[in-house]
């Protein structure tokens, strides 16, 4: 009877989540294993827009070489008043360079559109380094003139260390599940990664005024480009794609303060940006981007019903239930980032450090909804004053 | 010059007292001389004066006789001083001689009487001096009386070389003004009898000229300072070392005797036969007392009334730091602190009522505390650690109290002897104790509350004991077990046992054995019943965990009512018939196993097991009344079913099945997602060389 009876009341509803939580990912995986990238000749003319602040000179020119590599038609860097260092780096290449002096990057992606003539845009961050063949397989998507957006495959650049590992798992688990469902099903990817993402510019111009002045709940929004960008695309009826052959890389926080600050800010952009698409109709028009939307959102709080459980096991000594919960999560995690296993298969040893991130990034989430209005950077010295963006003070050292 | 004028002192008052009657008569002589000189000098001068008037003849007569009167009368009284010295000195001698006898004949003795200090010579008074009045300072006996009694060797050192003995409330004092050293040499003592003696800021020892050092304990001479009937010895800010010899029990140390009283503070005793002595005293306090290295026990309390300890140490003494012998009810010991002693850290003995509280014990060889024929006494809230026993209640003692207190490391954290009864041992704990935590092998025990861990068994339960009550004790079993329970009319109720090589073991043809509603977790066997045990009863049993067997029973009549065995190998493995009724089963891989020539009646049961249900060995039999067994193989053997019962396969698990089949389902997309993605140029021909992610 008490067999049964922990079965009902611990067991059961333990299986029962886990069901649960297996089956929404099964409704991502299996569309995730049937994308396939495009394939054809198509391509456009295309401009590269930088917007640099604060960038390591070494891996600035690494990213400007890698462009170069890719024989596209212009190259407009918009470099922070500030920032001689990059000035410098940028003044050795054949590129455009233009100088800003004001703060923040939706103005600088702006400013960089403006100044572009070809049809496609691509947005690119100054640390992101680019295959030699982007440029030729981001355009084909857009062979389908209702494909507004692109996005590429990243990874991280020669990581090192557990945090630049562990986020390397992360990418490669959104383009691996995430991202290319969402293809699959409805072409609506919910966020073309500002790392690199290519627009057609027609739309980046339609969409300018309402990209510079989102608010949310009043408070003007200074983070969370990417992701802007790419609702304010879906919006207006436009599709976006992932073409995962399109590969680029980028480098990562290696420290947990650093990770924690882009992680809670990630965090509190996703949050704005799916509750508000929650509440609109358009997202509806996308059913399979509306259902990863409140996947993502329950998923922050089923998280933590696991570790629940795992305490109560510890508290009351339940070694059978302990250990099976152990081995569930390492075989489980493993599976669900199993393309990046085949890839990497040494990091089947860290996976348990893995899931012990994945339920930081779960408080993160919790701790992003709750702080959902604060509108800081956290790894920049911006930050949203009285409505406006404004630097901050640069701490000796930094 | 004080000690040439005694010299003079004694030159002229020794020998014996008919020298002293001669000599006041020479005294006599020499005196009348000079006065009948002088008369005749005063009539020469008046004739040589030229005084020409003679006095008449009846004057002159009359002046004669009136001379022969002043002189008869002179001698009328030189005669009845010196028989009145005389009889002073002899009064002298008596007091001095009964002194002598009455403190064991020393060869030489000094006597401190209230008016006048004797000093003696193999009971012979050498000299009486009269004294100051108010206490007396041993700086003024050494520097009056002569070497041989008392010496002034060295500046601030005194040097008593006699037996010294205060009477009749006469107050004695040494104390730090000129004086820091108080050497007793070999032969030499002190007693107080019906006076005080006050040290203050003192090193008082033993000497041996010698060797210029304390005199060993094998010395039988060897000094000590005893308070008798009536006195008071006070210690204030005193070392003594050295002191006390095996002759007597009196003379171990520093004793205070029947009725004696004081204190003693901030006192350190080293060295000595026996520390200190409280034997029949009265109101000693004794606080910051340090007790060291003492051949045998370093505090002895016996008969005492009214002692009162306050951080009170005794370490590295030969005997116990402290032992309690005979004496009223009600003494208590309180913030005892001891260490390293070869005996017990207190030891009570033919004692009643005795009250052990807060004691601290650490590394007495014997143990801790050990209390024999020692009736109604309590230790409360000790503190052992590395002693062999932490408590000991030996043969003899009833109704003894052990409450509170943790004993640690050791082979025994209590150990209640064959001979004790009546012994209550409540809310005890006991960590690491290598042979067992609690050892009981008395009558009428009883051991509630606490816990007890042990590296060997936990509770034992020895052969002899008779009517034990083991209740709400939490058990860490060791390398052998938690409990084990011989004797007879044994009860263990509500305990909690953990780990062990057995959790609960009954033994040694216990008889008359109640297991009520115990909890084992974690134990290779949770209830092992050995053969020869009989009337053994288990109610409610919560066992969990037990890789071998939940029970394994040799115990003929058995009975198990109720309870739970959860998780484990085989929860009933019985070897004699027995009964078994309202248990839960769960969880296990075998559910009862039944051996040959065997019943086993079970009713009521519940049984979900991994492998099998039951299974019942050629000749037993397994009698099943209104029971389930839910188990992939239900029942092999002998069954005879009696009402109803189901005996099914287990829930399928279901969730397992998904598990699994959610990880193949994972394998087959990634197969095909792989299958399914075009061929291309490897990434490596495409990124630029620095990048090495690329694979």
């Amino acid at each position: 009877m008490t067999f049964l009876l922990r079965y009902y009341l611990v067991f059961f509803p333990l299986g029962l989540l886990g069901l649960f939580r297996w089956t929404m990912w099964l409704l991502r995986r299996i569309p995730a294993a049937l994308y396939k990238p495009m394939r054809n000749d198509f391509r456009l003319p295309l401009s590269i827009v930088v917007p640099v602040y604060q960038e390591d000179p070494q891996i600035f020119a690494y990213a400007i070489e890698s462009w170069l590599a890719n024989n596209v038609d212009d190259i407009v860097l918009v470099i922070d008043a500030t920032d001689d260092a990059c000035i410098e780096v940028a003044s050795r290449y054949p590129v455009r360079v233009v100088i800003t002096d004001v703060p923040g990057k939706r103005d600088a992606l702006r400013l960089g559109w403006e100044n572009c003539t070809t049809p496609l845009v691509a947005l690119v961050d100054s640390d992101t380094i680019w295959a030699s063949d982007v440029a030729e397989e981001v355009c084909k998507p857009f062979a389908d003139p209702r494909i507004g957006g692109v996005g590429t495959r990243q990874n991280v650049y020669n990581p090192k260390g557990f945090l630049p590992r562990i986020n390397d798992i992360f990418l490669d688990y959104r383009y691996f599940d995430e991202n290319a469902a969402q293809t699959v099903m409805g072409r609506a990817v919910s966020c073309l990664s500002g790392r690199t993402a290519i627009y057609r510019r027609e739309i980046l111009l339609d969409i300018s005024d309402e990209f510079m002045n989102e608010t949310f709940w009043g408070i003007p929004c200074m983070s969370g480009d990417d992701k802007r960008l790419t609702t304010l695309l879906l919006e207006r009826g436009h599709l976006t794609y992932l073409q995962r052959t399109a590969r680029v890389w980028s480098t990562f926080p290696s420290t947990w303060k650093v990770f924690y600050k882009q992680r809670l800010r990630w965090a509190r952009n996703t949050w704005r940006s799916d509750l508000r698409a929650l509440s609109k109709r358009w997202v509806w028009k996308h059913p399979f981007l509306a259902f990863t939307m409140l996947d993502k959102a329950m998923g922050g709080f089923t998280l933590f019903f696991s570790p629940t459980f795992m305490v109560i096991g510890l508290v009351e000594r339940n070694w059978f239930l302990v250990g099976t919960l152990a081995a569930w999560w390492w075989i489980s995690r493993s599976i669900k980032v199993l393309p990046h296993l085949r890839r990497r298969p040494q990091d089947f040893f860290i996976m348990p450090g893995y899931v012990l991130a994945t339920f930081v990034m779960g408080a993160i989430k919790l701790n992003a909804l709750l702080t959902i209005r604060k509108q800081r950077w956290l790894t920049r010295q911006v930050q949203v004053q009285n409505g406006q963006v404004v630097r901050t003070t640069v701490k000796a050292g930094n | 010059m004080a000690k040439a004028r005694n010299g003079l002192r004694q030159a002229l008052t020794t020998s014996a007292a008919t020298a002293a009657v001669l000599g006041v008569l020479l005294i006599q002589a020499v005196w009348e001389a000079p006065a009948t000189a002088g008369a005749t000098t005063t009539a020469a001068a008046a004739a040589s004066g030229g005084t020409t008037k003679y006095p008449s003849p009846t004057k002159i007569a009359k002046d004669l006789a009136h001379q022969k009167y002043l002189q008869q009368q002179r001698a009328a009284h030189a005669s009845a001083n010196a028989a009145k010295r005389a009889a002073e000195f002899a009064r002298a001698s008596r007091i001095s001689q009964a002194v002598w006898i009455s403190n064991g004949r020393p060869a030489l003795l000094t006597v401190v009487g209230p008016t006048r200090v004797y000093i003696v010579r193999d009971g012979v008074l050498q000299l009486y001096l009269a004294r100051p009045a108010g206490p007396l300072s041993v700086q003024w006996l050494a520097e009056n009386l002569p070497d041989q009694w008392v010496s002034w060797p060295a500046r601030g050192v005194a040097r008593l070389n006699s037996a010294l003995v205060v009477i009749d409330g006469s107050a004695l004092t040494a104390d730090s003004g000129d004086l820091s050293t108080l050497q007793l040499v070999d032969g030499a003592w002190i007693r107080v009898s019906r006076g005080s003696f006050a040290l203050t800021g003192v090193t008082v020892t033993s000497y041996d000229p010698a060797t210029g050092k304390a005199l060993p304990p094998t010395d039988p001479k060897r000094p000590f300072i005893r308070a008798g009937r009536g006195a008071t010895l006070t210690l204030d800010g005193v070392t003594a070392s050295g002191l006390g010899n095996a002759s007597g029990t009196d003379d171990s140390g520093i004793t205070w005797g029947t009725g004696a009283t004081g204190h003693a503070t901030a006192v350190k005793v080293t060295g000595g036969y026996t520390g200190l002595r409280l034997s029949g005293s009265v109101a000693v306090a004794l606080k910051q007392v340090t007790v060291t290295g003492s051949a045998k026990d370093g505090l002895v309390l016996v008969n005492d009334t009214g002692t009162t300890l306050a951080a009170v140490t005794a370490d590295g003494n030969g005997g116990n730091g402290l032992r309690i012998g005979r004496g009223p009810r009600g003494r208590t010991v309180s913030g005892l602190v001891t260490s390293g002693n070869t005996g017990f850290g207190v030891a009570a003995e033919n004692a009643a009522g005795v009250v052990i509280d807060k004691l601290t014990s650490s590394g007495d060889t014997a143990g801790g505390v050990d209390l024999t024929a020692c009736t109604a006494c309590t230790v409360s809230g000790a503190t052992t650690t590395g002693d062999r026993f932490g408590a000991k209640i030996g043969r003899g003692s009833n109704g003894t109290i052990v409450t509170g207190g943790t004993f640690t490391g050791g082979d025994y954290g209590v150990f209640v002897s064959g001979q004790a009864t009546g012994v209550t041992l409540n809310g005890i704990t006991v960590n690491a104790a290598r042979v067992y935590g609690v050892g009981i092998s008395g009558h009428n025990v009883t051991l509630s509350g606490g816990a007890v861990a042990s590296t060997g068994t936990g509770v034992r339960i020895g052969p002899g004991a008779d009517t034990v009550v083991v209740s709400r004790v939490t058990v860490s079993g060791g390398n052998r077990a938690g409990i084990t329970a011989g004797g007879t009319n044994v009860t263990v109720s509500h305990v909690k046992v953990q780990g062990g090589h057995v959790g609960i073991q009954v033994f040694l043809h216990a008889h008359n054995v109640l297991l009520d509603t115990d909890t084992v977790d974690d134990a290779r066997d949770a209830i092992d019943l050995a053969q020869g045990t009989s009337a053994i009863r288990i109610v409610n049993p919560a066992l969990f965990g037990f890789p071998h067997d939940g029970i394994a029973n040799s115990s003929a009549g058995l009975s198990v009512t109720g309870g739970q065995l959860h998780g484990g190998g085989t929860a009933i493995e019985t070897q004699s018939s027995m009964s078994l009724t309202g248990s839960q089963i769960d969880s296990v891989r075998e559910g009862v196993h039944v051996a040959r020539a065997v019943t086993l009646d079970a009713k009521r049961i519940s049984i979900l097991a991994t492998k099998t249900g039951a299974s019942i060995a050629s000749g037993g039999q397994l009698v099943l009344d209104n029971s389930r067994v839910l188990a992939p193989i239900g029942i092999k053997g002998d069954v005879r079913y009696v009402g109803d019962n189901v005996v099914a396969l287990p829930p399928f698990p279901w969730l397992g099945v998904v598990a699994i089949a959610a990880i193949l389902l994972g394998f087959i997309l990634e197969a095909l997602h792989a299958t399914r993605q075009p061929k291309r140029r490897p990434t490596r021909d495409v990124a630029p060389l620095h990048v090495h992610n690329v694979a």
